[in-house]
Order: structure tokens, then sequence, then C-alpha cells
């Protein structure tokens, strides 16, 4: 009997694991948006905040990155494109999903990325401070 | 054996578990607070462009398919102005200054606000308006096509001390209360150097237009002003006034002072017929006119005339059957599908700017020919496209204009002198567009432009040439340019000159987007090469790169024999 528990027990891990990897391909990224309702940054800071009706529409910015509007509404969230070219995407609710040059990242809660020219996002990383007007204003140089 | 099997069976269930519960999907985001009924994006600082791709809402009234209802966003700015986003075919740009000054332009179709805003405005389309914090005023002034927000005035790279707090504008209806000047002040112009007594011989080509009155107004004008010099008109008509001066200029006993196109002054000048005019624009006499127009006439490192009228082609429309007229390539195509007539003349001269507008050129900014391009493949395919909806007339330019003023068809892409023309035929009903933005490239037509130029030809002597340079001078000037645009209604060389109408305001925005395309004693005959293939695609039944493939042959030969 014991030897059936231990056969049985590798199996019922691999059966788990597998499991989670077909919960990791449910959260696929979304279509690519290729036309509809477009906002260009072309260099400034960009609040928004998703609602619960309307039609879709994409945020683009000078540095290459797409960001399609959130789906679940109450979503928060901050793009700024600096003066240097690199866009800046913070979460501080909900899912972002960010694409630039064929790679998407999603960003939770209080995670951001940067984007460099014709570069992928960065691995996502934690908010340590929110990028307020003022502050944007002073530096604008967001590869800093 | 029973602690192993106790421990076992309990590893199995929890792994088990385990699996199921990775086995379900996972919740996409965490439950959030619903969120606001629309979504709103703020833009606190910078420059933002919006536009729209989806299908037209509206083409010439007939043709409807909107979107879901419910706006896609509010956007919102700090000093409390909020807009609904662009419908389809549509595009604003905005821009928040450090200080919370929002700058709104209306480049293709109206900007709305939004309700979520703290007051009701409307920002017409081609305006370019000023919303400063804290006051109800605005500047409202035209936007210049083509031009875009400056960046740095909005987000210096060196950085810039903002305000904390942006005091918001009053819960009222703003007074737009200054039109901003579209063009800048000029410079005082400097005081022209007194001609010596002289008495000049001028030849001009307007015996049959009424331009040759207002000329004939403005010399006399010019006398008064400098009685020491007198000048004697010699009005012909345009072939008249052609040979007659080259037999004049080839004999060496030429006039002082010649009115003609553009293209028969890079001519004369590629023949060393003329004198240059450099001087007059290194005296600033000549920095109000279009620069696309004294493009036209550098030539060699020379600048060998004065424009006087310039002549572009734009959108004209008849309100009646159609409006507004279509923003962009795509609405036009959808306006001709959904049976909104356009006529164009055939010649390349009308279609030049559709093909700038993707991108194509006649000259390679290598300076080789330029034709050979998927641009102009793309350009082609769009001419075909319009072709096949069955609602293009594309003939002779007589007819065409005929059908347009008889409101046979609801749009005719033609030139600026036509509009005393239409004006007549149609009175109120008749507008003018800019010829429609191509919307896979995102860039505006630039259509060529010709002019009507006041030339100096070679061997006229000292004296009599600085007097005719200050009568080309000053029919560039004021008095005489204001007549061209308000007396003759059509497109003066100054720029300042066409805003108080409308419709010649349009074409003065066209002109500032438009071209020279190649300045080449040959010219005439590169367009023709043009024309040429583009009635092989449309009307002979010609694949378009095998249409394409000889045209830019031939004008490599013609541009470098």
């Amino acid at each position: 009997m014991r030897r059936l528990w231990l056969l049985i027990l590798p199996i019922a891990i691999l059966v788990g694991l597998s499991g989670c990897a077909r919960g990791d391909e449910i959260a696929t990224p979304p279509a690519l948006p290729h036309s509809g309702q477009r906002l260009h940054l072309e260099r400034g800071l960009l609040e928004g905040e998703q609602g619960r009706e309307g039609e879709p529409y994409y945020i683009e910015t000078a540095s290459g990155a797409l960001i399609p509007a959130p789906e679940q509404p109450g979503t928060r969230f901050l793009v700024a494109v600096g003066a240097d070219g690199v866009t800046l995407v913070q979460v501080r609710q909900g899912t972002v999903w960010v694409w630039a040059n064929d790679v998407w990242v999603s960003l939770a809660d209080g995670q951001q990325t940067r984007i460099w020219p014709g570069r992928a996002p960065e691995t996502p990383s934690g908010v340590s401070a929110y990028l307020d007007r003022v502050t944007y204003l002073a530096n604008p140089r967001l590869g800093e | 054996m029973r602690t192993v099997w106790n421990f076992s069976g309990w590893l199995l269930v929890v792994t088990l578990l385990a699996s199921l519960l990775a086995c379900v999907p996972p919740t996409e985001t965490p439950t959030l607070p619903g969120g606001p009924l629309n979504s709103t994006l703020a833009l606190e600082s910078g420059v933002a462009t919006a536009s729209n791709g989806n299908g037209s809402t509206r083409a010439g009234g007939l043709a409807v398919s909107r979107q879901p209802s419910g706006v896609a966003y509010i956007l919102t700015f700090p000093q409390g102005d909020a807009v609904l986003p662009p419908e389809p075919g549509e595009e604003f740009a905005f821009g928040v200054r450090p200080d919370g000054t929002v700058v709104m332009q209306a480049r293709v179709g109206q900007i709305e606000a939004s309700p979520d805003g703290r007051r009701a405005f409307t920002v017409p389309q081609g305006e370019e308006w000023l919303l400063a914090p804290g006051t109800a005023e605005v500047l409202a002034g035209r936007w210049v096509a083509g031009s875009t927000l400056n960046v740095e005035e909005f987000v210096p790279t060196g950085g810039v001390e903002a305000p904390s707090f942006i005091e918001a504008v009053p819960r009222q209806e703003p007074e737009v209360i200054t039109p901003l000047p579209t063009t800048p002040p000029l410079p005082p112009s400097p005081e022209p150097v007194t001609p010596e007594a002289a008495t000049l011989r001028l030849w001009h080509p307007w015996a049959y237009e009424p331009e040759g009155e207002a000329l004939v107004a403005a010399v006399r004008a010019f006398e008064a002003r400098y009685p020491q010099v007198k000048v004697e008109i010699v009005p012909m008509g345009w072939t008249g006034l052609r040979e007659a001066v080259t037999a004049a200029l080839m004999a060496g006993t030429p006039p002082d002072l010649v009115i003609a196109s553009s293209d028969d002054a890079i001519v004369w000048a590629d023949q060393g017929l003329l004198q240059p005019v450099d001087d007059l624009e290194a005296e600033g006499r000549l920095g109000d006119l279009y620069p696309a127009a004294l493009d036209g006439l550098r030539y060699g490192e020379h600048l060998w005339g004065v424009p006087l009228r310039v002549g572009v082609a734009a959108l004209y429309y008849d309100r009646q059957q159609v409006d507004p007229p279509p923003p962009t390539n795509r609405q036009m195509l959808e306006y001709l599908t959904a049976g909104v007539p356009l006529a164009i003349p055939r010649h390349f001269y009308y279609t030049y700017g559709l093909l700038t507008g993707y991108g194509g050129t006649l000259v390679a900014p290598s300076g080789g020919a330029g034709l050979d391009s998927q641009f102009t493949y793309a350009y082609l395919d769009f001419l075909r496209a319009l072709l096949g909806t069955g609602n293009l007339v594309y003939g002779d330019p007589v007819e065409a204009a005929i059908a347009f003023r008889e409101g046979r068809v609801a749009m005719i892409v033609d030139g600026s002198w036509m509009l005393p023309t239409y004006r007549a035929g149609l009175g109120e009903r008749l507008g003018v567009a800019l010829l429609p933005r191509i919307e896979e490239t995102g860039q505006w037509p630039s259509p060529l432009i010709g002019s009507d130029v006041c030339v100096i030809p070679a061997g006229v002597g000292e004296t009599q040439r600085q007097a005719a340079a200050a009568l080309a001078a000053a029919l560039a000037g004021e008095d005489f340019q204001r007549r061209i645009a308000q007396d003759l209604n059509t497109l003066p060389a100054a720029i300042r000159f066409a805003q108080e109408d409308p419709l010649l305001e349009a074409f003065s925005q066209q002109a500032r987007l438009a071209t020279p395309g190649v300045v080449h004693p040959r010219r005439a005959e590169i367009l023709e090469v043009g024309q040429e293939m583009v009635e092989r695609v449309l009307l002979q039944g010609w694949g378009i790169e095998e249409a394409i493939a000889p045209a830019a042959e031939q004008i490599g030969a013609l541009l470098f024999p």
C-alpha cells in the first residue's frame, strides 16, 4: 500500500503543477489594438481610471509602448513619457497590460515598468513612489 | 504503517485539492470598487493627440456605423475642463503647460466639452484655443494645418518648477475674447531704396483677367509715390506674352519687368535670360510670402522672381449635398461608396497632393527620381478605388468644373483661381476644405503650388533694374496683395491677406502645406509623364507596377538627360 501512495503522490503533484500552468495561460494579454480610439502621449503625464461603460481605447506613447484600456472597472494607473523618451507605467489599483517591441507584461497593484524607445518593457517591479505632476515637471527624465 | 498511511493519505488529499484549485481559472484581477461610469484620462501635463480610427459615423449623412453606446473616455485637465473623445475620423491635439494652461487644437472635427467638466464649449474645426486656469476668458485662433504643439513649451527637457495648485476655471461658458493672430507679426519692412528717375516697360499676361485692372491701379499708386518713375504697361494674353517675351529676351531687347508664370520663369532662368532677385529677399522684402511659392522660384542657388498670386488645389464642396467634407482619404472613399460624387480634373496637378500624403515624391531626397516606390503604388491604388466606386468624375477640367457648378457632383478638387467662378455659381452653399489627410501615414497632402511672378530680364541696366525691383517689391506689398484677395477673390502670394475670407483662408492653409514638387525647366513635361502614368492605371487598365516603372524611367531621363 505504501508503494502505491509513493506512486500516486508524484502523479498528483504533476497534475497540480500542470493545472497551475493552465491557469497562467488563462491570463492571456489582450489583442494588440490597431485602430479605434487612440490617445498618443508624446510627452507628459496621464492618470487613468477605468470606468464601467464605453468603447475600448488604447494609449500609445512616443517610445512605442501600447497600453490597452484595462478590463476591470476601477483600475487606476498612470502613464508618463519623459523628455528622454522613456515611458513609465505605474498601477495604483487593478491590472494593466503593457506592450512594447513584441513583449507583453502585466502590472498588478503597486507595480511599475519602464520602456526605453524601441525596447521591450522592463520586468515589473514595485512602485517606490507614484509620480505626480510637480515631481515629473521638475525632472522629466524618467530613465534616470 | 498506520502513521504512514495517515500521512500519505492527508498529503494526497491536500495535493489533489491544490491541483483542483490550480485548475480553477484565477480571478483575472482582484475585485475592485465599481469605478466611475465613464473611463477618465487626466492629462496632468504635456502633449497628447487623440484620434479615432473606427468606421465613419457620417458620410454625407448617408452611412451610420456607430460604436456601442458610451464614450471611450473623458479627457480631463487640471484646470477643470473636460472633453469628449473624437468621433471616427476626427483628430484633436491637447497640451497642458506647467502653469495649467490648456491648448486645444481641433484639427479634424470639433472638440466638444464633456458634461463632466466645469463648463460647456465647442472648439470648431480648424481652431486652436488657449484655456488658462482661473478665468473664463479663452483665446481663440486658427490652427495652422500641419502645425504641431512644441513639447518643449509644455514639458521643458531641463525641468521646471510647477505650481502644486492650479486654479479651476469658473463654472460658466468661456468668453472667447481675442482671435489669436495666425501669422506672427512681421518685423517692420525696411524703407525701400528710392529709385532714381526711370521709365519702365512692364509686360503682363492679365489682359483678359481682372488682375490686369488691379495691376494698373497699383502701378499708378507706385508712380504717385515715386513721381520720378514712369511705367508703360503692356497687357497681353498668356500665350502671346510667352512668345513675345521669349523673342525679346533672345533678341536682347526685353522689357524691364515681366509678369509670367513660375514655370516660364524657371525656363528663362535656365537659359540665362533673367536676373536673380536674391537682394530683395536678403533685404527682408519677401518675408510675408508663402515659403513654397518662393521655393518654386529657387533654381541653381538663386531666386528668380517675386510671387504675386499663387495657385493651389483644395477640396471644394457643395454644403447642400455634403457637409462636413471628408476629413480623411478613407472617409472620402466611404463618401463615394455611399453615393456622394466627386470630380477630379484629368491632370497630375490635381492629385499630386494625394501622392505626397502617401509619402510619395517625384524627386527623391537624394536628388534622383523618386516615383518608383510603394508610396506611388498606394496613391494609385487609392485613385483606382475612388474610380471603382462609380462616383468619381475623372475628366476634362472644364467638364469637371461644369459638373460641380451644376450640382451633378458634390465635391471637386480644383484650384484657388476657380473660387470666384464657383462662388458665383453656388453662393452660400460653397465650402472649401483641405485635401483629406491620408490615414495610413497620418500626413496631410502637399499639393503643387504655382505662382504668377515678377521677373527682371537679363540686360536691364542698373538704374532700370533698381526701379523695376522697387516696383516688384511694391506689388508683393500690402496694397496690391489686399486687392487680389478682397477685390479679385483669389489667393495672393502674401499669407496674411487671405484671412478675412473663410474660403480663401482654407486655400491659404492649403498653400502653407504646399510644395513646388520639382523645380526644373522641364517641370511641365515631368507632370505630363505623371499624368500619363495615372491615366494608364485608371483608364487603360494597366497594372500599377507596370505603369510606375516606365514613368519613373522617363522622369529620371528628363531630370538627368
